[in-house]
């Protein structure tokens, strides 16, 4: 049902690019602009067929990879469905945008200005549906905490000289940075230094860190760790493992919700770190349970 | 990852984080392909200068126990584990045998034996 999905709806979304070509093809000029700049005017052109075969082809080939994708990790389902429909919608929205700049036009470089705020409005209908996504693909709004009482203990002879660490890495984090940068350096201007910006944004959010030795912990972020920073283990009262669903969180990134402050790569296994003072910090990294329990086991030796 | 360093052994720290990965890699906590905590995020959690940490990592480097790559950290490389279990066997039989009251020549030649 699921696997159907994948299939119907891309489908649908070619079909849709298709009509929205033809049913204006001979109000459009040719060439028609396909490319603004700073100032929102046109300043780049290319054939009919060529805007309508880009854009398609950007469709397909993200059609195919999130159908590979959830072939091989069926968990991450809902993630990559989420990114299926957010992109989709984002290239109807471009080639609506385009198709009505260009709308009964002579000539390419009398098309329509296209400024910063629609940019702005694409990238929210974007977020919107891919939202929707996730629903579609039974992604549920919940996280589940371990039962009190049963706190992860590590048996290790010397808690206070071992040291763990753990890292999360976030495909879709990923695959959003990296599409919406290519996306911002093929919309030149501002709309596209905006891209780029958030392309790098969810880059910065595309793994995260986090090393514990006898004293603290240390958090980074990205593939170049930083920003990065410190957390004394003094102020911590324990640690729990969590299973994290992203919508549960409000979506990935740096998440502040009540009584906890996220930082959200991956769905999965987290790192919840309970302190004696101000809201819990929560990681998604791997191997969540061993760290949890190293944490616990220098925080009760201390105690005693 | 898990590592156990061992401040009882007198070594000094990068001493001892690069004995904590051999012992990891010899013990099988550690296998090939595993990534080490990022030198700066170690350097961080146990407060001392980055060069400690990758002094330790140069040494694993030399004795081809992982690999450093600019970018992309301090991996463990196939093949580690004859390297670091051999290195670990050797540290392990020097602090068995000082503590039983060897001495550094006595434990050269029950080595050379060995070989004979």
């Amino acid at each position: 049902m699921r696997r159907l999905t994948l299939v119907i709806v891309p489908a649908l979304v070619l079909l849709l690019l298709g009509s929205v070509f033809a049913a204006f093809w001979s109000e459009l000029p040719e060439p028609m602009a396909i490319h603004w700049g700073l100032n929102g005017e046109p300043n780049g052109s290319a054939p009919r067929l060529v805007a309508f075969g880009l854009l398609a082809a950007i469709h397909v080939a993200v059609a195919v990879a999130v159908y590979q994708s959830v072939r091989r990790s069926p968990g991450e389902g809902p993630s990559f469905t989420a990114g299926l429909f957010g992109i989709s919608a984002l290239l109807l929205g471009v080639a609506l945008l385009m198709v009505s700049a260009n709308q009964g036009r002579g000539d390419w470089r009398q098309a329509d200005e296209v400024g910063l705020l629609q940019v702005l409005v694409l990238l929210l209908v974007g977020f919107l549906f891919g939202t929707l996504g996730w629903v579609v693909a039974g992604g549920r709004a919940a996280s589940t905490r371990a039962e009190p009482g049963t706190l992860p203990r590590l048996d290790v002879a010397e808690p206070a000289s071992s040291i763990w660490s753990g890292r999360g890495f976030g495909k879709v984090t990923t695959a959003i940075g990296v599409a919406v940068i290519a996306a911002g350096l093929l919309v030149w201007g501002w709309s596209g230094i905006v891209l780029v910006l958030v392309g790098i944004v969810a880059l910065l959010f595309s793994a995260v860190r986090v090393t514990v030795s006898g004293e603290r912990l240390v958090v980074s972020l990205g593939w170049l760790g930083y920003p990065s920073w410190r957390v004394p283990l003094a102020t911590v009262a324990r640690a729990e493992v969590e299973r994290v669903n992203p919508m549960a969180y409000g979506g990935w990134g740096y998440r502040i919700r009540p009584g906890v402050r996220a930082v959200v790569i991956r769905s999965g296994d987290a790192l919840r770190i309970v302190r004696d003072e101000g809201p819990d910090l929560l990681y998604t990294v791997d191997d969540a349970e061993r760290g949890a329990g190293l944490i616990n086991s220098i925080v009760s030796a201390r105690s005693e | 990852m898990l590592l156990k360093l061992d401040p009882a052994s007198g070594l000094p720290l990068y001493a001892q984080i690069a004995a904590a990965v051999r012992r990891a890699v010899a013990d099988g906590d550690v296998v090939a392909g595993d990534r080490l905590p990022a030198a700066r995020d170690l350097a961080l959690t146990l407060d001392v200068n980055m060069h400690t940490v990758l002094r330790a990592y140069k040494d694993l480097r030399d004795e081809q126990v992982i690999e450093l790559r600019r970018g992309r950290g301090a991996i463990v490389r196939e093949g580690s584990l004859s390297a670091a279990s051999v290195r670990h066997l050797a540290a392990a039989l020097v602090q068995e045998a000082t503590q039983r009251g060897l001495s550094r020549d006595e434990i050269v030649a029950l080595v050379e034996e060995e070989f004979s």
